[in-house]
């Protein structure tokens, strides 16, 4: 299967429950009675093992290979190696399981793939394509983790480092004194004013009312010629 | 000086000290710890709400410069966060986020946040959010809800 090069075309949706059950036990029902069929009770023997795998991909693996497959241990070989991440990592279809385990949302299977993969012998863009995958499953941590050990492995390459760059961990750049500018006291009056103000945009500098507008360029344009802007509080009120 | 400021600080625990106010609108919906924070290449501060259920930290992007969103490649760290209920696609950035203190020093720490992309006309409906990944991750905090005081420093 051919890489697909942007997580763009690999596109968001996922598949949904109900389809993946549907679409699930048409396959479950079609792929016993075709070892029924070709192989009787040793073929049937098989089914407790298969009712086990969760990922569609497999499944129509199973069920596309059925009609060819000469033993009851080759179908057996299709399933263990279709599940086996190393297996993919050494072939052409990586990616193509990626997108498989983000489109059924197998969080787990999804981050121990990223872990057996060896990513110095893989391109760059596919590494960052499983980041951006790794983001949109809700995984910051794995997509943190990944970005960095893209930075270390590419260091030529720009959206790599672009990636580590962003991706890091928080980094402490300095400290400044606190100065007393009377921002709680401004956060206090806009609290205590805030049903006047409802959905507006407000400023307080010192505790002490500045401006309010319905949107914040307003208000921006309104203050901006205030002095001790870093004293003024700008809040929208919810 | 709040109560537990001499302890914490001898002990290294924390650097500063934030008061916070306990909600952050009218109708006191949105109860929790509220701070004032200063952003990158904003003059004024704003307030944002603690919540370490956020896997990031979000903000209203009006109060992110353009430059700052435009630095990332468009196709780039798109993520996808459900905030009370609702989906809002963003770009992860990495900019200064400094916690505005009311006691020791407040350090400008080099964060990644969300930035919900919105449609033109279309208003941010949400408080600011000071959230857990890249940035509450790595800080060391104690709140005191006696004296409203959110203790802080870095790991």
């Amino acid at each position: 299967m051919q890489y697909v090069g942007n997580v763009e075309h690999i596109g968001i949706a996922r598949t949904t429950d109900p389809h993946f059950s549907a679409e699930c036990k048409v396959l479950l029902e079609s792929i016993e009675m075709v070892l029924e069929l070709r192989f009787g009770s040793a073929g049937l023997s098989l089914m407790p093992e298969i009712r086990q795998i969760r990922f569609l991909h497999i499944l129509r693996s199973v069920h596309s290979a059925l009609r060819t497959v000469e033993t009851v241990e080759d179908v057996r070989r299709i399933y263990a190696t279709a599940s086996t991440p190393v297996a993919a990592n050494n072939g052409n279809d990586l990616m193509a399981l990626f997108n498989t385990y983000f489109e059924e949302e197998a969080y787990g299977e999804f981050e121990d793939l990223t872990k057996a993969v060896d990513w110095s012998t893989r391109q760059p863009d596919e590494m960052l394509d499983v980041i951006q995958l790794a983001l949109y499953l809700g995984m910051p941590r794995l997509a943190i983790d990944m970005a960095q050990e893209a930075g270390k492995l590419f260091p030529d390459h720009e959206k790599a480092q672009k990636s580590a760059h962003i991706l890091a961990p928080p980094v402490v750049r300095g400290m400044s004194p606190a100065r007393p500018r009377g921002l709680r006291e401004s956060s206090d009056w806009i609290d205590k004013h805030a049903r006047q103000f409802k959905g507006q945009w407000v400023a307080a500098r010192r505790g002490e009312f500045v401006a309010a507008a319905p949107t914040f360029k307003e208000l921006e344009s309104m203050i901006k010629r205030e002095p001790d802007q870093d004293s003024i509080l700008v809040s929208k009120v919810l | 000086m709040k109560q537990f400021t001499e302890v914490f600080f001898s002990h290294q625990f924390a650097v500063a000290m934030a008061t916070y106010t306990d909600h952050i609108s009218a109708e006191k919906r949105f109860p929790g710890i509220v701070l004032r924070l200063s952003l990158e290449m904003r003059p004024n501060p704003i307030r944002a709400i603690v919540d370490t259920g956020s896997q990031w930290c979000i903000f209203d992007p009006a109060f992110i410069d353009s430059s700052i969103i435009e630095s990332v490649p468009d196709n780039m760290f798109v993520e996808r966060c459900v905030i009370r209920g609702t989906i809002y696609t963003g770009k992860i950035v990495r900019m200064n986020v400094r916690i505005e203190t009311d006691y020791g020093e407040s350090p400008d720490i080099d964060a990644t946040v969300f930035v919900p992309l919105l449609e033109p006309g279309e208003e941010w409906p949400h408080p600011n959010f000071i959230g857990l990944e890249g940035f509450l991750n790595r800080i060391r905090f104690a709140v005191d809800p006696a004296e409203n005081a959110f203790y802080f420093g870095p790991v």
